[in-house]
């Protein structure tokens, strides 16, 4: 073939891995025997049908997903995404095959298998480029893995995915009566039990096997005596997600639908699961039941499916970051008790704590480690050698599980962070009475905690002296005023005044330092002020506004304008997501719109107003 | 409904072939074609053989301009095929002036390696024989072979069976539009279809443009490829 002959596909076939990697010659070999077709939106390519050719695709425009049988996502694909060539690699389990649709129409260059596998038994060491590449794809599952649809039952609600078969009955029925009603009446699972037209309990099928059978209970006693008492319940128009969230969260398998005091229905993870294919939503039962890290570590498509939900389906930002720290929290629980069972039991008290962003349910998709361990008292230097060896267990598990390390090293893996409760107390004590630069950087990271696994004592206790030694001195608050209040958010921001120079970030924003910390800041102040142990951001405001330290208005102000830069900050990073880039923290103003320019200056302006409220108020003047 | 077939593209071009009378020439392979059976009405798209031809030239006029290059490329199973592409430099022209050359960036240089356009015309229309000839904006193409046809063999316009990837796009446009002022060029019309864009002036690659273009136009139909051909037909004679 003639060199200028169709120099656009040989030059497009010769820049995409792994052909980059042959000789030009053979590029130009392969080019010849190409075929390209062209599939409209939704068209399928069906790979695993054994009465055609087979092929190694490669997308030369459009975009292309590619589906198990089962119809499980397996990767997304764009211009120069090459599928198809499962065939190469004998290791791959391929036994279902996959079908590949496309979302956008497409150009596909197709290069016959055959033409392939005579270029490898000439040169083998060919193979080897196709055959790594195979893998990568394949262990690549960075893109997302539930489609449109399926995120999109997270927002709906639970009425449309409920069932209307529950068992209602009273609570003086004998157990027997309740389960004939259950099993024989209403086929269901699970009765909602009534006294004085009010729900006072239910029971599951589970419940009658566990407290009735095993226990040997009498079955003409009353149902109200093995009952759960006051049990979970949600409304017809609760969000799937905030069903899914409690399920989660108390570990219960059955929710009564309840509207006005009447059951409609029942919710349960059995037939969410069947009808809906929903396991994002019980990603976290899949961590209870990972056995090590890698397997943990494969979760992580399915997280980032889950924030890219909360954060298309418009959910508040406030959920958004506490569903993330529920996530966060499994991985943490989960990599805690693997190491324990390798371990052994752990030699004394101790309790696991999370802080900064983690402790205060703000998890986002950039969310580092921050942690640390508080140790009984009475734990021996032996002792602390079973620690140390689970903080760097779990710290490098969290890390593979995409959590990076914490760059301040405030983990337990530095011996300063993994102390007895005592010497914990000696912190707090020393921080608050001396803030000094560092001291504060300290405090302002361990001045949120919260319990991710053990002791929850310890964290009262840590709590409590903290207040009293803030309550004690009148200086600390205004220190940390002063500290918050010196960064101002950007007031001139389209001026470019505060846009900074950092490597790859040209000229952007950093939405985070000059604008989320500010607020959060602020909160923590607040919450300090008026003594509440809320950490979540919101809540510390709500606390404040509860005291009467900040005025109505101030209030939503503040409120409106953390609310609008989070999931400005969100959909940034899932835009990033979606492009198959780092998300960061980093926003370009030239794609500000005419109404986030708007807004973003009216949040800015608000926290410059609190700032100074703040000030006044707490101040050291 | 036997009317409406008597009356169709298809069936017209079917009878023109059997008046047209001239069965012999001493240039045999041009006549092939005219002689080949034509699709069914009922043929679907996606069963007939294409192939999509392009020409550069030096000019619009096939009497004053010559042919610089031929480019086809071959649709066979709703697949473009590459490895039945040809692109072919014509020899033996001394038109080549530095202003079309800057155009179509041929050189006389690669036209000296090329060959004659008698032996380029006889091997493009023995490869073409019974299949159906696409061009994006057919009437230069068959301009150029007719003319070709008429001062070397003195035969009359041959009834070739050409199908236009523009008069297609164009009939899509107006169907939408009357008045719409799209834009119809080859790049244009790729660029709507989410086609990837390629550097022009070769002959091979606009073929193979086109020829994308065509099975994307192909998918636009109401029932896609399972489409009659007699239909696409009947579309792309609509100037």
């Amino acid at each position: 073939m003639d060199e200028s002959l169709l120099p656009n596909v040989i030059q497009f076939i010769g820049q995409i891995d792994p052909f980059d990697k042959l000789p030009k010659a053979v590029v130009r070999d392969l080019a010849e025997v190409v075929k390209i077709i062209y599939v409209s939106q939704g068209e399928v390519v069906d790979l695993s049908s054994d009465n055609q050719e087979k092929h190694l695709y490669i997308v030369r425009s459009g975009a292309m997903e590619q589906r198990k049988k089962s119809g499980v996502l397996r990767a997304r694909l764009e211009s120069e995404d090459l599928f198809g060539f499962t065939f190469l690699d004998s290791d791959v389990d391929d036994d279902q095959g996959y079908q590949a649709i496309a979302i956008e129409p497409c150009l596909l260059y197709l290069i016959p298998h055959s033409a392939l596998q005579s270029l490898f038994t000439k040169t083998p060491e060919y193979a080897e480029h196709f055959a790594s590449q195979a893998q990568v794809r394949l262990n690549s599952a960075l893109d997302v893995v539930w489609s449109n649809k399926e995120k999109g039952l997270f927002i709906r609600k639970v009425k449309d995915v409920a069932s209307g078969r529950i068992a209602v009955v009273t609570a003086d029925m004998s157990i027997q009566a309740v389960a004939h009603e259950m099993r024989m009446i209403k086929r269901t699972s699970c009765a909602v039990i009534y006294e004085d037209n009010k729900i006072v309990g239910l029971i599951t099928d589970r419940d009658m096997t566990k407290r009735v059978i095993v226990e040997g209970y009498p079955i003409d006693n009353p149902i109200k005596d093995v009952m759960t008492s006051n049990p979970l319940t949600v409304a017809p128009d609760d969000l799937v997600l905030q069903a899914a969230s409690l399920m989660m969260q108390y570990n219960v398998r059955n929710l009564p639908v309840v509207e006005d005091n009447k059951v409609v229905g029942l919710l349960t993870t059995t037939h969410l699961v069947q009808n809906h294919r929903m396991q994002a939503i019980f990603l976290i039962e899949k961590i209870k039941y990972a056995v090590s890290v890698k397997e943990l570590a494969e979760l992580n498509p399915e997280r980032q499916a889950i924030f890219e939900a909360l954060v298309e389906g418009k959910v508040v930002p406030e959920t958004i970051g506490k569903v993330m720290a529920m996530i966060f929290d499994a991985y943490t629980r989960r990599l805690i008790n693997i190491m324990i069972d390798q371990l052994g039991q752990p030699p004394c008290e101790f309790a696991w704590i999370v802080a900064g962003s983690h402790a205060r349910n703000e998890v986002h998709c950039l969310t580092d480690q921050d942690s640390a361990i508080v140790l009984a008292d009475n734990a021996t230097a032996n002792d602390r050698i079973y620690f140390k060896h689970l903080a760097e267990f779990v710290t490098q598990g969290l890390n593979r599980c995409d959590y990076p390390l914490c760059t301040g090293f405030y983990m337990p893996t530095t011996e300063k962070w993994c102390q007895p409760l005592s010497m914990w107390k000696q912190y707090y004590k020393k921080w608050v009475a001396n803030p000094e630069y560092e001291r504060l950087l300290n405090i302002s990271v361990f001045l949120e905690i919260r319990t991710a696994f053990g002791n929850q004592q310890f964290e009262h206790e840590l709590h409590e002296s903290m207040h009293n030694h803030i309550r004690a001195n009148a200086e600390f608050l205004g220190i940390l005023v002063k500290d918050a209040t010196n960064t101002s958010p950007p007031l001139g921001i389209f001026n470019s005044l505060v846009l900074e120079k950092s490597g790859e970030n040209n000229k952007t924003l950093n939405i985070k330092k000059y604008a989320i910390n500010l607020i959060i800041d602020l909160a923590r102040i607040y919450a300090l002020a008026v003594g509440s142990d809320a950490l979540q951001t919101e809540a510390r405001f709500q606390a404040a506004n509860d005291a009467g330290v900040l005025s109505d208005d101030a209030f939503k102000n503040i409120m409106g304008a953390y609310r609008f830069i989070l999931s400005f900050r969100y959909s940034h990073q899932l835009t990033a997501l979606k492009e198959g880039k780092v998300p960061n923290n980093h926003i370009n103003p030239d794609t500000f719109g005419s109404f986030e320019r708007k807004h973003l200056k009216d949040a800015f302006r608000i926290i410059a107003d609190q700032q100074d409220a703040a000030k006044l108020r707490f101040g050291n003047i | 409904m036997a009317l409406l077939d008597y009356f169709h593209p298809l069936s017209v071009l079917k009878r023109q072939r059997e008046s047209f009378l001239i069965k012999d020439s001493s240039m045999q392979s041009l006549l092939k074609p005219t002689k080949a059976e034509l699709p069914e009405l009922k043929a679907l798209c996606k069963d007939l053989t294409y192939v999509v031809l392009d020409i550069e030239t030096t000019g619009f006029d096939p009497v004053d301009d010559d042919i610089l290059s031929m480019g086809w490329v071959v649709i066979n199973n709703q697949q473009i095929d590459l490895a039945n592409c040809q692109h072919l430099y014509i020899k033996n022209c001394d038109k080549v002036k530095p202003e079309s050359a800057v155009i179509n960036h041929i050189t006389p240089q690669m036209l000296d390696n090329g060959i004659s356009l008698h032996e380029a015309m006889n091997y493009f229309f023995t490869q073409l024989g019974d299949r159906v000839l696409v061009a994006h904006g057919s009437v230069i193409e068959s301009g150029f072979i007719n003319y070709y046809a008429k001062k070397y063999w003195q035969l009359p316009t041959l009834p070739l069976l050409w199908l236009d990837t523009l008069c297609l796009e164009k009939h899509f446009a107006t169907a939408i539009d009357h008045y719409s002022d799209v834009d119809l060029t080859l790049a244009g019309t790729r660029k709507r279809y989410g086609l990837p864009e390629y550097n022009s002036h070769n002959a091979l690659v606009d073929a193979l443009g086109a020829a994308e273009l065509l099975l994307a136009q192909q998918k636009r139909l109401s029932r896609g490829s399972r489409d009659s051909f007699a239909r696409l037909y009947r579309l792309s004679q609509k100037k």
